[in-house]
């Protein structure tokens, strides 16, 4: 059956094992780096600005395995008929998605060490708390989807109810940072950005949802 | 026969067979589900066809279109017009935009030419008169039920599949099913470019086997070889180097230019074409089988709402009305220039 697979292009039963366990490596990193972006938050919240740069670094160097872990899941794997081309096509744009939501957090950790000196409000927090329960839930997302369409969809939805959550703190953050005197020019340009680029990893969490429920409703 | 004469009707024959090779789709539905690339998709289709051809073809009893004309004995030149008209107008198709045309189609339209012609180029007995038109009205009535009846063949059965491809609990499942799927269309679509490798080198060699020259055996010392084994060689020939270097157009506009196929979907219009085609030689129906392919992958690909190329799909039905007119007007001129050849 294997050889019949190569031949007729269907998939090479090894690549397919390497490439589960890529996915696998792929999800956990995206967890890790949202954990951490979480920590991150914790710690500039209680004033812990030291830890700030290590977690900064910790990401950063999580990112880059996560592009090594894509580039050999497209070189080594994709590219060599482990799939068959539908599915291929879309395991790529899975990968790509998490992907997103690993460079999302990436950015919302520089920002936030960029922002350190300042004493930020508990909405960063608050946010960056529905964001890591945002990729919890995708975690599982994206394991059930190959398991159990039903479940996955489940998680997908909860996702978005959790994303609209966040999108309400950053409003009432926005609003505290434009209404209320205490803030300073530079702090509500900075708190604004912030806040945004947290709420982004929510929203590619979101969209990574959204691709996994297309999926779903395709195929079940 | 003289040589030379021999010669040029092994030529003929090649080229026909080349025209029908090249306007071959068989192995679209796996092209478009991307089980098979078009390259190894006309390299199996290729080598698939020698092997129905010589294998299938050796009880070649087709008779170019003698049910229209009221039975009536055709002269080889006849035969040639008709054949030649249909390579001409198959490799235009297949050249210029890749659209399956069917063959009998064009065997209807340029016997009914040369039927109507024949008086001018001294076949006295012929004429508009001798055309069956009852058969005729049949093929017409065929041609028009072939797409009808395969995209609603075609539907249900997908319909089913999908019903039972909604049991995969998860992606994995899914993908085991499509693999499934896979496996059985390539093996399903090996079998039918086997089969029709047998039947279509009918309409190109029939004139050669019964030449006293193709009957009979060879005696190589070694072995003994039946002679007809040469036209079929030549047929078969024919038909996979004109599905090598020309069909991958026909396969291409069929597998990527109307719709989006997945391997069960791409199995399904496949087993119904052959199921609608089975039923419809059982009980007598002329249907198309590019017909009916052409309808069900239209319908397989509206069941799975996958948008369908509505362009493409009218260029393909104005090819297939166009194409009677086309193929009688090409053999009336054929019949006029080769007349007294053979």
């Amino acid at each position: 059956m294997g050889t019949f697979s190569k031949i007729f292009g269907l998939g090479d039963k090894e690549l397919q094992k390497q490439s589960d366990e890529l996915l696998l490596k792929l999800g956990k990193i995206l967890q890790s780096a949202s954990a951490k972006l979480h920590v991150s938050a914790d710690d500039w919240n209680e004033g812990k600005t030291k830890n700030l740069k290590d977690l900064q670094k910790e990401i950063i160097t999580l990112e880059r395995d996560a592009d090594r872990v894509k580039d050999e899941l497209f070189e080594r794997i994709f590219s060599k008929r482990a799939y068959l081309p539908q599915q291929t096509q879309d395991r790529h744009r899975l990968v790509i998605h998490m992907d997103s939501v690993i460079d999302a957090t990436e950015d919302a950790v520089r920002v936030m060490h960029i922002g350190r000196k300042y004493n930020p409000p508990d909405e960063i927090h608050k946010i960056a708390t529905k964001c890591w329960i945002c990729t919890d839930l995708l975690q599982d997302a994206i394991k059930y989807l190959f398991t159990d369409f039903e479940k996955s969809v489940e998680f997908t939805y909860q996702i978005d109810k959790v994303r609209e959550e966040a999108r309400d703190i950053q409003f009432d953050l926005l609003e505290r940072l434009f209404n209320e005197p205490k803030f300073a020019p530079k702090e509500i340009i900075l708190f604004r950005a912030i806040s945004e680029r947290i709420l982004k990893v929510a929203i590619t969490a979101e969209e990574t949802g959204d691709f996994i429920r297309a999926i779903a409703v395709r195929y079940a | 026969m003289e040589p030379l004469i021999l010669g040029a009707l092994l030529v003929i024959s090649f080229l026909v067979a080349f025209s029908i090779g090249g306007n071959d789709e068989a192995m679209a539905p796996a092209v478009g589900a991307k089980v098979f690339t078009v390259r190894a998709a006309v390299l199996i289709g290729a080598v698939i066809t020698i092997i129905g051809a010589i294998s299938l073809g050796g009880n070649v009893s087709e008779k170019v279109g003698s049910d229209m004309v009221g039975g009536m004995e055709m002269g080889i030149d006849m035969i040639f017009a008709i054949l030649i008209s249909m390579a001409i107008w198959l490799l235009l198709a297949s050249i210029t935009k890749g659209l399956p045309i069917s063959t009998t189609q064009c065997i209807v339209g340029s016997v009914i030419g040369v039927a109507i012609f024949a008086p001018v180029v001294g076949y006295a007995d012929w004429g508009i008169g001798v055309v069956n038109w009852n058969v005729v009205l049949e093929i017409f009535v065929g041609w028009i039920l072939s797409p009808v009846i395969g995209f609603f063949f075609a539907a249900g059965i997908f319909a089913i599949v999908r019903r039972i491809q909604k049991r995969a609990k998860g992606f994995s499942d899914f993908e085991k099913q499509e693999k499934i799927a896979s496996y059985l269309l390539a093996a399903f679509l090996i079998l039918t470019s086997l089969s029709r490798g047998g039947n279509d080198v009918a309409n190109a060699i029939a004139p050669l086997v019964v030449l006293p020259d193709f009957v009979g055996t060879y005696d190589l010392g070694f072995m003994v070889i039946p002679r007809y084994l040469i036209p079929l060689l030549v047929g078969g020939i024919g038909m996979a180097l004109g599905l090598i270097i020309v069909g991958r157009k026909v396969i291409k506009t069929l597998a990527t230019e109307v719709v989006t196929l997945s391997p069960s979907s791409a199995l399904s219009a496949s087993i119904s074409v052959a199921v609608i085609m089975f039923v419809g030689t059982l009980f007598g129906l002329p249907l198309s089988g590019t017909h009916v392919l052409v309808a069900a992958l239209i319908a397989v690909g509206w069941v799975s709402e996958a948008p369908v190329q509505m362009k493409q799909v009218k260029d393909i039905l104005i090819s297939w009305v166009v194409t009677v007119p086309i193929s009688a007007v090409l053999a009336v001129i054929v019949l006029w220039f080769t007349q007294g050849l053979f």
